[in-house]
């Protein structure tokens, strides 16, 4: 056996490959597996906080772009084929996506709701707590369903892929009702104010009450609801409109509900939505103010741009107007956070120059909220909370709700003319004067308009108060400039803005959701 | 007699060569040598007794070499050896002989041992160590080479002293010497291109005259096979397998390219690339799942590995198994092919160095056109004017721009595509240093290897250091056991390559590169791409990798034999991408900023992974009469773990500050993660024939994964195969001068698939943090729904085939038909959005590839002795997606850019589209037509509303062209003539689609790069256009269309190389035994409709903003000392 020790060499190398038992049996150390989870009071806040991303305010405040607010700069996205009327099951890919993501919530919410009973714990008050905001959160997004596309299934529990493909749209009716007493149900579990700043509070869920009833037109509960959150003397407006949408402002006495961000750690692009291009802006598509919402802007006494003698000067088309305007939108001649004068005319020679860069505005105007100094030159890093619902739309649904019930009292005037007087805007009060519905109606949509421009709830008003096809399909215009003494107004007029009212009101039901359950019916007109 | 007096151009060239050899030898590996120079004495001793008058020198000479075992070697042209010597000594040693005989003249000597060298100069010390060293060899050999056949003198033919590194080539008459002598038992190695390898012992002979036989085909050839080697004779399956020589003919960047065109039935797709990072796409037999594919399985020595970073010089030889019956034994990793790879092993006794490099210039091989200026600026008139807006540009401007020769204030449209402007001539080059040899009972093989290539663009260079050391030692007759060891470092540096290209066709229009003052310029769009080269994101990318492995057999009992292996893989990359901050001023007016970007980002990866391999082989090999058989079990665990982490901040104090930590801490977040999984499986496989004539070969795998659970963890592979070689019986004989050998192959087998990713059966949680009141807060979230069903897929192979030898082996053919069925394919098949949560991996759909390959080869060497073969193969394969589990189809991208479909009945991922049928005429718009979108009118594209529903939607896309080639072919040919050889190789694919996405589609409309044929665009006065109206900002015209799909077949000669090896006589002046200097060209010429689209025909479709391929000019050198 002179071979002994070589043999002795092969068992050495045979032995420290040695043979691993588990080889196949590897346990993940980068995700938590269902079996350990739902035991503590940490898993049910962790798993409440996680649909919280559902808020969607961020890409949810690209949509003003479907608006008379403001236009899509570049038609690229997939809000310029919105607008353009170029849509179809299956194009853009928002139809989809928005679709995707409301479920994706609703299911996290479906998947709380159903296993948060197993957690013990000796507090109480928790558990119905946080079912109160994770409710609140599903109707949030069943709220955006419905009012895009019309009867989508109602899903209250997690279903299988076999049961997925299987459900059936449910009359859009019932899941207004849904929400309606989903809403009402979670505020009475829901306190006034919460430890976790940012999380749904009473008012909260009575004021997406309110919102979600004037989207379905049923404007008794709405009116009901305003006047719940008027009533719990919580909220009231910040003195300040121009500081409403800059940090020092964040979680102030107005904001209801809010998505909230953190610099460097949980960031939104609020910023570079707007800034002008020569603030470094990297974005070449921002969301780009036009004509309509600047000619919305009251005079300071008051009156429409329009009216006779209301004192507008084309030539010089900021002076004396609602303060609002300038806390709303750049326009020429004001000065950038980083100390430049933003001038958009052509010839200017700035980075602004109208079409000159795909990144400068083709329209002279750009919205100014949430453009704070903070975010100057740190693009898509932007930590401002972006507020969902606040005060002020509150008391302007609750005058519309009673003006549309034709309740038209002093109350009403009251919270218009609240809005109308903050102390840093200042425009006349409206006179009651035994206005008819249809005036009020007028001022309270208008005030709408102005007070709430860029912020998003016009995407929705102009649709629910179906004048849509009015206000958008018109060209796409811009600032009137004074060039060597004469007007000179910037337009798109290669973009032609299509909303057909036999079918834009609604999105189609996504192709692909189609394909996959042919349970599911499509919408007229796609 | 032992003089040496023929005739030779130098002094002892062989020695000096030898000495060369040695001294290398010291250098590398640092032997010790100097025992070689010891003293010798003989000369001290031996006595010579001399009485000659008035006789010549030559046979003074002669006495003295007869009477001792000294012997004269010398110049016959420097020595007079007619010269008349009278000379009387007796007894006398022989330096005083010799110092009598040449008193007087110009004749110099020394006495070396039993060597005396005679010159007309004075003999230095070198001399004396040559000489030394050269008593190592004896006797002188001569000969003569000819053809087996035709009875010629070959000319060229490398003849090599076996376990040395002495060799000669044959001269014109094909002979040979092997001038300084050999040791008579020395065995002499001939060998040829295209003939067979001779081993010839010397025994004691002085004249060895040998006639090589042609290469026959590889007959008889070893074959690498799954976890063994086969006899080619003996093989049942559809391989095809080539030496290492075949594979760096021609200078490549890395291994996959050196595999393109070579093997029928595998497409590379040479992707070529920027340094380091080239993107060749190999696939086996088509793709085998839904989607772009996945490689095939790579086995390098035994071990899983990437074909990528491979030095091609390594390898000594690379098998591509095709059908199931040969890869079926790789099991569940098996179904996109596998192919096998053997790096060099050392062969010889002795030591041989060999050196191989090149250096090459790169340029780029297709350069788009742009439009001319005045066509351009007309073509922008009308986007706008279409869009209506006033025309861009005044009549009075465009004159000014046409005349003008100032580019400052009227700059260019695209500029940047001028040479040396982003684009310039970058070198490269490539060295491998080898040394192999040892003894029977221990050998090894040491290469070095080092690679540098600068990109065609700035900051981009890629550099590889390699080593490999292969040891073998035989420690009996029973037991072998080796050890491997290779490691290299791999980096690369880039600026960010898409950025750079995206801005060579869009957003960079109308801009200066650099103005006087060096201020750089941007386009109307604020694109510069050198901006993106020379200011943007810097990347650098380091990776180290060790591969570690020994592996030890030991033969029980005759043919039965156990093998162990053990493998460690050790990987680890660092990737860093630096974004720098930079401000870039108007040139006018250096008060406005035109771009801008800040503050200065990191991000860094690094990331680990280890992976280890055990293979246990118990073989039995034995005959029995007629009957042989071939018996193999074996056993294979692999297990792989790897950990990341990222890390990233911002604000860094400038751009050259690039250590995480100086960072603004505030910035700063990181992400990790780690996984593992493993592999254990038990194979076998046993092959029997009888005598050669009817072959049978089944094979199982049984392969168990930790990417699945419960029954479907282990799943079964099997296969078999029969081969009847028709030419073995004896009806055959008399047809066997014409067809010497035919044999026909059936197999049946399924291999695996197992790309899924892991923990997918998992029901996991996964963070989904949010934030309340200024604090990160955590949350959980199940994002992904788990399917605990989760399987293989599976896929089925069915081949038939057919090797034939034409002519005494002078023409091969193989041909193969297949059919290759994917069922249960791993596919995150959509599931309804409604279920809230990301689709899981499902086992559905069933996709088929159908095909068929040949290959043929002929070589003939002419009378003349020119050598030339031609190699052919061509292959066809069709991909059809069967089913898709009831659900589909599938489309992915969007109608403005890329846009695909997998669909019952087409090749998987399909292009989809809208078909045209030329433009709207007025009469269309009239009459309604729909469009897509409402502005369109007169002029724009006319798409075919193929439901006649009045409206063009989703509904009226169909598919309109693919990316999956049907067929493929390559050519090589290869020539040797007298010291040249050439090789020529032409490669391409056809019935194949591509389709430009971006600015080659937007004629103009978002003042993109454009081509000159798009001139011919729809206008009021040019209602016959091929191209739609343009119109500024709007995508209505480019949308995925029939328009858009190119033929994008093509011809390369992807390779030309002249070769030169030097005559004996000349590089042994320069000490080296075989000197070979080529000269060479890749990608010299393409035929392809997209050319003129300015695209690669091999590049993926999309917005050509990737790093374009280049053709390179390469001189090298081949030297063995």
């Amino acid at each position: 056996m002179k071979n002994l020790k070589y043999i002795i060499l092969m068992l050495f190398i045979f032995n420290i490959s040695g043979c691993e038992p588990d080889l196949l049996d590897t346990i993940p150390t980068d995700r938590i597996t269902t079996e350990i989870f739902w035991q503590s009071e940490k898993d049910a806040l962790g798993a409440s906080t996680a649909i919280y991303n559902y808020l969607n305010a961020n890409s949810k405040h690209n949509y003003i772009r479907i608006t008379d607010e403001a236009h899509c700069h570049n038609g690229l996205s997939s809000e310029g084929y919105i607008k353009a009327g170029v849509i179809d099951a299956e194009n853009p890919s928002t139809i989809l996506s928005v679709w995707a993501n409301r479920y994706e919530g609703i299911c996290a919410a479906n998947y709380f709701l159903a296993n948060v009973d197993k957690i013990e714990t000796d507090d109480p008050a928790l558990i119905p707590r946080l079912k109160g905001e994770v409710r609140t959160l599903r109707a949030y997004c069943y709220m955006d369903l419905a009012f895009l596309y019309g009867d989508v299934p109602l899903i209250l529990e997690v279903i299988d892929i076999d049961e997925a493909r299987e459900v059936t749209r449910t009359p859009v009716d019932q899941i207004w009702d849904f929400i309606g007493q989903e809403l009402t149900a979670a505020a009475a579990d829901l306190p006034l104010t919460q430890k976790d700043v940012g999380r749904i509070t009473k008012g909260a869920a009575l004021a997406l009450k309110a919102r979600a009833m004037s989207y379905c037109g049923r404007f008794q509960e709405c009116a009901d609801a305003a006047k719940a959150v008027m009533d719990l003397g919580v909220y009231d407006l910040y003195p300040s409109f121009k500081n409403l949408f800059t940090y020092e402002a964040e979680n102030n006495i107005e904001v209801i509900l809010d998505e909230q961000f953190i610099k460097n750690y949980r960031s939104n692009n609020m910023y570079n939505k707007f800034a002008p291009y020569s603030t470094g802006n990297p974005s070449d598509s921002p969301i780009v103010g036009v004509k309509q919402i600047l000619d919305a802007f009251e005079m300071k006494n008051g009156m429409r741009i329009n009216e006779p003698g209301s004192g507008y000067d084309p030539y010089n088309p900021k002076a004396n107007r609602d303060p609002r305007l300038s806390y709303s939108l750049y326009t020429m001649g004001d000065t950038l956070l980083n100390g430049q004068i933003f001038q958009p005319q052509p010839g200017s020679g700035t980075a602004d120059e109208l079409g000159v860069y795909s990144g400068s505005t083709l329209t002279g105007l750009l919205p100014k909220k949430y453009q704070n100094i903070e975010d100057l030159g740190t693009s898509s890093n932007s930590g401002i909370n972006i507020i969902i619902i606040r005060y002020a739309d509150i008391l302007l649904l609750y005058a519309e709700a009673k003006i549309e019930l034709n309740q038209i009292d002093q109350s009403v005037y009251d919270a218009i003319n609240k809005v109308r007087q903050r102390p840093d805007v200042g425009q006349p009060a409206i006179i009651n004067d035994g206005k008819t519905q249809d005036q009020m109606r007028d001022i309270v949509r208008h005030e709408r308009y102005v007070e709430l421009a860029f912020e998003g709830p016009r995407f929705f008003d102009i649709r629910r108060w179906r004048i849509a096809e009015d206000v958008l399909n018109v060209p796409i215009e811009g600032y009137t400039f004074v060039i060597d003494g004469n007007l000179w107004t910037a337009k798109d007029p290669g973009f032609v803005t299509n909303f057909d009212p036999t079918k834009h009101y609604l999105w189609p039901i996504p192709k692909k959701e189609r394909d996959l359950n042919k349970n599911l019916t499509q919408n007229p007109g796609y | 007699m032992k003089k040496k007096s023929e005739s030779r151009a130098s002094k002892y060239p062989l020695q000096k060569k030898i000495l060369m050899e040695l001294k290398i030898a010291v250098f590398i590996i640092l032997v010790s040598v100097t025992n070689l120079f010891a003293t010798h004495t003989y000369s001290q001793v031996v006595k010579v007794t001399l009485d000659m008058e008035n006789k010549p020198l030559e046979q003074v000479m002669d006495e003295i070499e007869s009477q001792s075992e000294f012997y004269f070697i010398f110049n016959q042209k420097q020595i007079d050896v007619e010269r008349l010597v009278t000379i009387r000594k007796e007894e006398k040693l022989i330096d005083e002989v010799l110092n009598d005989v040449f008193k007087g003249t110009d004749i110099h000597y020394m006495v070396l041992d039993r060597k005396i060298l005679l010159d007309n100069e004075p003999l230095d010390e070198e001399m004396k160590a040559i000489s030394m060293a050269s008593d190592l060899l004896q006797e002188v050999i001569r000969g003569t080479v000819t053809d087996a056949e035709t009875g010629e003198a070959m000319v060229g033919v490398n003849i090599q002293v076996k376990g040395t590194t002495i060799g000669v080539i044959t001269d014109i008459a094909g002979k040979y010497s092997l001038q300084s002598g050999v040791d008579p038992n020395a065995t002499l190695v001939f060998s040829f291109i295209g003939y067979q390898t001779l081993e010839v012992p010397v025994s004691g002979r002085m004249i060895v005259d040998v006639q090589l036989q042609s290469e026959v085909l590889g007959l008889e050839e070893v074959v690498v096979i799954g976890y063994g080697t086969q006899k080619r004779s003996s093989l049942t399956s559809a391989v095809s397998d080539f030496k290492g020589d075949e594979l760096t003919r021609s200078p490549v960047s890395n291994a996959p390219q050196a595999l393109q065109g070579l093997a029928a039935g595998v497409i590379v797709m040479d992707r070529g690339g920027a340094p380091g990072k080239s993107e060749a796409i190999v696939r086996v037999r088509g793709v085998t799942t839904l989607g772009s594919g996945d490689p095939p399985l790579v086995i390098v020595d035994g071990v899983e590995q990437s074909m990528q970073d491979l030095n091609p010089d390594d390898i000594e030889s690379l098998t591509v198994l095709k059908d199931a019956a040969s890869t079926a034994i790789y099991g569940s990793r098996a179904a996109n092919g596998v192919i096998l790879i053997t790096t060099k092993r050392a062969k010889s006794d002795g030591i041989s160095v060999n050196y191989d490099g090149y250096f090459a210039m790169q340029k780029i091989a297709f350069k788009p056109e742009f439009m001319d200026l005045e066509s351009y600026m007309r073509l922008q008139n009308w986007t706008h004017v279409n869009a209506g807006r006033d025309p861009r540009f005044t009549e009075e401007q465009i004159q000014t721009w046409l005349s003008t020769d100032d580019r400052i204030t009227y700059p260019l449209p695209m500029p940047w595509w001028e040479d040396g402007v982003v684009l310039s001539n970058a070198p490269q080059h490539n060295h491998t240093l080898s040394l192999s040899g040892g003894s029977d009972e221990f050998r090894t093989q040491l290469n070095i290897n080092y690679y540098n290539q600068d990109g065609i663009i700035g900051n981009s260079n890629s550099e590889k250091k390699e080593i490999r050391l292969n040891t073998d030692y035989k420690v009996s007759d029973r037991i072998d056991v080796s050890a491997d060891l290779n490691y290299r470092i791999k980096d690369w540096t880039s600026p960010s390559e898409t950025s750079v290209f995206w801005d060579m066709y869009h957003d960079s229009n109308w801009g200066v590169p650099k103005y006087p003052d060096g201020t750089y310029g941007v386009g109307t769009e604020a694109g510069s791409p050198l901006v993106d080269v020379e200011l943007g994101d810097l990347y650098f990318y380091k990776t180290n990798q060790g591969i570690i492995t020994t592996k030890g057999s030991i033969k029980i009992i005759e043919g039965l034999k156990f093998s162990t292996q053990y493998s460690l893989n050790l990987y680890d990359y660092y990737y860093k991408r630096h974004r720098k901050e930079y401000v870039i001023y108007d040139y006018f007016n250096k008060e406005n900023i035109v771009k801008q970007r800040r503050p200065n980002r990191l991000y860094e990866v690094r990331n680990k992974s280890f992976e280890s391999t055990w293979n246990n082989l118990l073989t039995y090999d034995a005959n029995f009469g007629k009957h042989e058989l071939h018996a193999l079990l074996g056993h294979s665990d692999i297990s792989h773990q790897s950990w990341n982490l990222d890390a990233r901040r911002r604000n860094f104090y400038n751009n050259d500050i690039t250590s995480i930590s100086e960072g603004d801490a505030s910035t700063q977040t990181n992400t990790g993660g780690d996984s593992e999984w493993g592999l254990r499986s038990f194979f076998t496989r046993l092959s029997y024939n009888f005598g050669l004539k009817y072959l049978l070969e089944v094979t199982a795998r049984y392969d168990g994964s930790s990417r699945f659970t419960g029954k479907n963890k282990y799943s079964f592979f099997p296969s078999m195969a029969v081969a009847w070689v028709i030419s073995n019986e004896p009806f055959w004989e008399s047809l066997k001068n014409t067809v010497n050998n035919i044999k026909l192959r059936a197999s049946w087998g399924q291999t695996g698939n197992q790309a899924v990713s892991l923990y997918s059966y998992f029901e996991s949680l996964s963070t989904d943090n949010y934030s309340f009141g200024g604090s990160t807060v955590v949350g959980y979230r199940q994002s992904t729904l788990a399917n605990k069903d989760i399987s293989w897929e599976t896929t089925t192979q069915f081949n038939i085939g057919l090797d034939a030898k034409l002519w005494k082996d002078k023409i091969g053919v193989i041909f193969d038909y297949y059919v290759k069925t994917t069922e249960g394919i791993l596919l995150t098949i959509p599931i309804p959005s409604v279920i809230g949560l990301n689709a899981p991996p499902q086992n559905a759909g069933k996709l088929q590839n159908k095909g068929w390959e040949i290959e043929l080869n002929y070589n003939n060497t002419t009378p003349s002795n020119l050598y030339y073969s031609i190699g052919l193969n061509l292959a066809d394969n069709r991909n059809e997606v069967l089913d898709l589990a009831g659900t589909g189809p599938y489309r992915y991208g969007s109608m403005n850019a890329f846009f695909t479909i997998d669909q019952i009945g087409y090749p998987t991922r399909s292009y989809l589209g809208y078909e045209t049928d030329g433009l709207l005429t007025a009469a269309d718009i009239d009459a309604g037509y729909p469009t897509h979108d409402p502005g369109m009118v007169e002029g724009d594209t006319k798409y075919v509303d193929q439901n006649n529903d009045g409206k063009l939607d989703a509904e009226d896309y169909i598919v309109i062209g693919s990316e999956m080639p049907h067929y493929s072919f390559g050519i090589t040919g290869r020539s040797a003539y007298k010291g040249f050889d050439l090789y020529m190789f032409i490669q391409g694919v056809g019935e194949v689609n591509a389709m430009p996405v971006g600015a080659l589609r937007e004629i103009g409309n978002w003042d993109g790069f454009t081509l000159p044929f798009q001139n011919d665009y729809w206008t009021p006065d040019n209602k016959d256009a091929k191209w739609p109206r343009p119109c500024d900002q709007t995508v209505r015209n480019s949308v995925s269309s029939t328009l858009w799909v190119l033929d994008a077949s093509y011809i390369k000669l992807k390779a030309l190389q002249l070769g030169y090896t030097f005559p004996s006589s000349i590089s042994n002046k320069l000490h080296i035994q075989k000197l070979r200097i080529y000269l060479s060209g890749t990608n010299l010429l393409t035929l392809s409709e997209v050319v003129k689209w300015g695209i690669d025909p091999e590049f993926p479709s999309g917005r050509v903003n990737y790093y374009p391929q280049v053709s390179m000019r390469t001189i090298g050198l081949n030297i063995t000392w």
